[in-house]
């Protein structure tokens, strides 16, 4: 009996370990070095010319949480939202796929005044809201200006916006108060203003809300795809719209489910019950399932960049020279800690800004010493106490750790705290107090569209929305400021270089890696369009399956 | 008997008022900016102060609190910074599915509990198989036996669904809001299998650490009331050993083990969380998963205040279940009093 007894515990517990284990496997528990990672796809794919007609078929792809009110005046919340806001909503202009230059959408063709003033826009015909209204010029000054007035986060997009003019039924007039270079890039941002149907809006006001509440449910927009149901934390539904102005797309439905846990995503995909997951994929993920002949990973250049915020208040960093040591220790490092935590899903950061943004624009801070050297006489960090924050991604807190390692080597008591997204928000919100800690944050973060003032007015300049530790780079601001109102591109650019000069030798923000974008599908999915803004953001409209 | 239902009645809104200070004060101390909360990291300073004036959090902290109970009191829990939705109306959208999915979970762990605790007190030759599965499933925290589950049940034997509370795309809407309940009101016996069949991996991965607790717990009250006089009486008067579990061992041990029983049904709010993310099950759990990481605070005060009145009230039943199975509880706490 008690033989017998003993036989049966460890076949069970033999059991449970082939399992337990095989549970890790599939969490992606492998191994702690990135490296490189074959069989991978990349970029977006080229209009082609054998799109099959369109089908019954319905496109499955998972979110991990249910979404804010889908009014794309307001939407300024996670990308996973524009998965659905894109697909039903449209406006003037876009970014080609994963490339720098704009075309028109809503609008044909448009022009700039020499003085930068005045963008005049052409406008498509024949182009039908989903309410079946027709789209013209007062359609348009009537959604841009709901954008503003609904105050929203993309609001500050209109800021100097002065007035409009309609001239005509197919032209939009839009006066600026001062120059802003970058007006198209925020008209071209997958955040920027949507021609949202606004007399539809209105029929559905309630206590002056100019419809905001219909619109957190409702869609109003000219895409391919309109709301069919929105499920409440279960799934959002959208059904091909049979009036669209363009290309019908191949799916006649799109089904968002959510699923929070991306575990279980990855289990869906490899079941066939998702067709495609948009983010959320480890390094592990990836290597777990490039393997899988039903599957293909494809990854996209992205404008995310990991970098260092660093606090010139903190106890440490306020002094300069303590900076530019870090900034020499994180050079040595940045090509072996990239390695380490990304394999090849991401690159070492050459450039200041993000790569693609301001093409051979500012280089990073170089080191020619061996991490040794560079990073063992770090001044001040012996003896130190410093706090390292980390974001929400798990690739923020791994560069932490190896962060952390490095600063323990010089001496310093380093811990790392990692910091909820709203958190860090509300750290920007206070940057005035000028608290000490904590002494770095590491984040990874994108901007909201291509042109470099969308990147540093948010991260480098003074009280930028997401500049944690109010470093002020007077230097770098002024340069800013020149290039947003500098009509002629060229001068722009070369002022928006020079500012990034001065917002780098601050040493305040230390780039280290420039992210890719990462999504695993089923092997037939094709028609990929990625925009090099935004991480996750796959045009839902364009993909259909290839003919086996 | 009915002083000691008022007595445990009349002390819960004094419970619940602690709780109420307790979830404001915890708002102040965050160190997440409402403001930023609602508009999202990238909104302009400016943005941010907008919003804090407009939702009142401006106002002294004195004001804030009376408006916080009075608008408590009107039934009124604010307005999600998230979903710009009222925080009672999504509380009334995700709560009932947490609650099924609640109400199933303490089914099995009911039924779990039991069949471990008679199991092992009675020496049968089967109760390894049963104790020893449990023991080490319970042992494993409850994302983990998720994510085993399924991989086992749902990759690679394919019983049970992924996710949802159901696969038909029409199912009845009420009136209870609980999709097995509504399916056998509309006589949808079809929906009702397939929401059982929905139920079952959730449920069980939150039921099983609880449910060996209960067993435990239940174990250790049988192994006392089998020794006890009335367990020999009762078999010496030729009752089936069945008849003595039952009708006497059960009954005297289920004190304790309701009492363990209704501090489980509070732990098990926690698995429901993590189990409701990794299993998509439209439930508070999601939605105060989703509030936590926004920093949406009137969502998170109204789910917390929400699963503490449960929590409250499950335990006041728990009471009043144990008053009823050992009257002598009660007459203990009266002559507690006399002396």
């Amino acid at each position: 009996m008690g033989k017998r007894k003993m036989h049966l515990k460890i076949t069970f517990l033999g059991l449970l370990l082939v399992v337990l284990a095989s549970v890790m496997a599939a969490c992606g528990g492998g191994e702690e070095s990135s490296g490189e990672i074959a069989g991978l796809v990349r970029g977006s794919e080229e209009p082609s010319q054998g799109v099959p007609p369109p089908s019954e078929e319905t496109l499955h792809v998972a979110i991990a949480s249910e979404l804010g009110p889908l009014d794309p005046a307001t939407y300024y919340d996670t990308a996973d939202g524009l998965l659905v806001i894109n697909a039903a909503y449209q406006g003037l202009v876009a970014y080609k796929p994963d490339s720098t230059e704009l075309v028109g959408v809503l609008a044909e063709d448009w022009s700039v005044s020499e003085d930068g003033l005045t963008y005049t826009f052409k406008l498509r015909p024949n182009v039908k809201f989903h309410s079946g209204a027709p789209f013209d010029s007062s359609a348009a000054k009537a959604a841009l200006q709901r954008t503003i007035d609904m105050e929203g986060g993309p609001s500050y997009m209109l800021g100097e916006v002065e007035r409009m003019d309609t001239p005509s039924p197919d032209t939009l007039v839009v006066h600026l108060a001062k120059p802003v270079a970058a007006f198209l890039s925020y008209l071209a941002s997958p955040y920027g203003p949507k021609m949202v149907d606004v007399r539809t809006a209105m029929q559905n006001e309630v206590d002056g809300d100019l419809g905001a509440k219909w619109l957190a449910t409702h869609d109003a927009g000219t895409g391919p795809y309109e709301f069919a149901e929105i499920k409440p934390a279960t799934s959002y539904t959208l059904d091909r719209f049979p009036a669209y102005w363009g290309e019908e797309p191949y799916f006649a439905a799109i089904e968002i489910s959510v699923t929070g846990d991306y575990s279980a995503q990855r289990l869906k995909l490899q079941e066939g019950d998702l067709d495609i997951m948009p983010r959320g994929v480890t390094v592990q993920d990836v290597k777990a399932l490039v393997g899988d002949p039903n599957l293909e990973v494809r990854t996209f250049p992205t404008l995310a960049q990991a970098l260092i915020n660093v606090n010139p208040y903190s106890q440490l960093y306020r002094d300069p020279q303590a900076r530019a040591d870090l900034a020499a220790c994180v050079a040595s490092l940045r090509g072996q800690w990239t390695e380490s935590l990304y394999g090849n899903l991401a690159e070492p950061s050459k450039q200041f800004y993000p790569p693609g943004m301001l093409p051979g624009g500012t280089a990073t801070v170089e080191s020619a010493e061996p991490a040794e050297d560079a990073c063992a006489g770090m001044s001040g960090a012996d003896g130190a106490r410093i706090q390292i924050g980390s974001g929400p991604d798990p690739n923020d807190l791994r560069g932490a750790q190896l962060l952390q390692v490095e600063l323990q080597r010089a001496g310093a008591d380093a811990t790392i705290r990692q910091i909820p997204s709203t958190e860090l928000g509300t750290l920007a919100s206070e940057k005035g107090n000028h608290r000490p800690v904590p002494d770095l944050i590491l984040q990874t973060s994108n901007p909201d569209s291509l042109h470099p003032d969308t990147w540093a007015r948010i991260w480098n300049y003074a009280d930028g929305s997401i500049g944690y530790f109010d470093c002020r780079v007077p230097a770098g601001d002024k340069a800013l400021d020149a290039a947003l109102v500098e009509p002629n591109p060229e001068k722009s650019k070369a002022l928006s270089v020079k500012a990034a000069e001065a917002y780098r030798d601050s040493n305040c923000w230390i780039p280290i890696a420039d992210v890719f974008d990462v999504m695993p599908a089923r092997a037939d999915l094709a028609g990929y369009s990625h925009q090099l803004t935004q991480l996750f953001s796959l045009d839902l409209t364009k993909l259909y399956l290839e003919e086996q | 008997m009915t002083s000691f239902v008022v007595r445990r009645i009349a002390i819960t809104p004094l419970i619940l008022l602690f709780l109420v200070a307790v979830v404001f004060t915890l708002q102040q101390v965050s160190p997440v900016d409402p403001g930023r909360a609602a508009l999202g990291p990238r909104a302009t300073a400016e943005q941010v102060e907008q919003a804090r004036e407009r939702l009142g959090y401006n106002d002294p902290l004195s004001t804030q609190y009376v408006r916080y109970v009075g608008d408590l009191a009107e039934g009124n829990l604010g307005v999600s910074l998230r979903t710009s939705r009222p925080v009672a109306d999504d509380i009334r959208t995700f709560l009932p599915a947490t609650v099924e999915l609640a109400l199933f979970s303490v089914f099995l762990m009911v039924l779990l509990g039991v069949l471990l605790g008679v199991s092992t007190v009675g020496h049968w030759r089967g109760a390894p198989a049963v104790r020893l599965p449990m023991l080490a499933l319970a042992s494993a925290p409850a994302f983990l036996l998720a994510l085993l589950g399924l991989l086992v049940l749902y990759r690679d034997l394919g019983w049970v669904p992924a996710s949802g509370r159901t696969s038909f795309e029409s199912v009845p809407t009420g009136p209870t809001n609980l999709l097995t309940v509504d399916a056998l009101l509309a006589l949808r016996f079809d929906v009702f299998v397939d929401a059982l069949h929905h139920l079952l991996l959730p449920a069980f991965c939150i039921a099983i650490g609880p449910a060996v607790g209960l067993g435990r717990v239940l174990r250790s009250g049988l192994v006392a009331a089998f020794r006890a006089d009335y367990a020999r009486t009762a078999r010496s008067k030729g009752l089936t050993e069945w008849r003595v579990v039952w009708r006497h061992g059960l009954r005297n041990a289920a004190g304790p083990a309701l009492a363990v029983g209704g501090l489980l049904v509070g732990a098990m709010f926690a698995g429901v969380v993590v189990v409701e993310q990794i299993f998509s099950w439209p439930g508070v759990g999601q939605y105060a998963a989703a509030s936590i990481d926004r920093g949406d605070f009137p969502a998170i005060a109204g789910i917390t205040l929400i699963l503490g009145v449960m929590y409250v009230l499950i335990n006041l039943l728990v009471d009043l279940l144990q008053a009823a199975a050992d009257p002598r509880i009660v007459q203990g706490r009266r002559s507690a009093e006399a002396n």
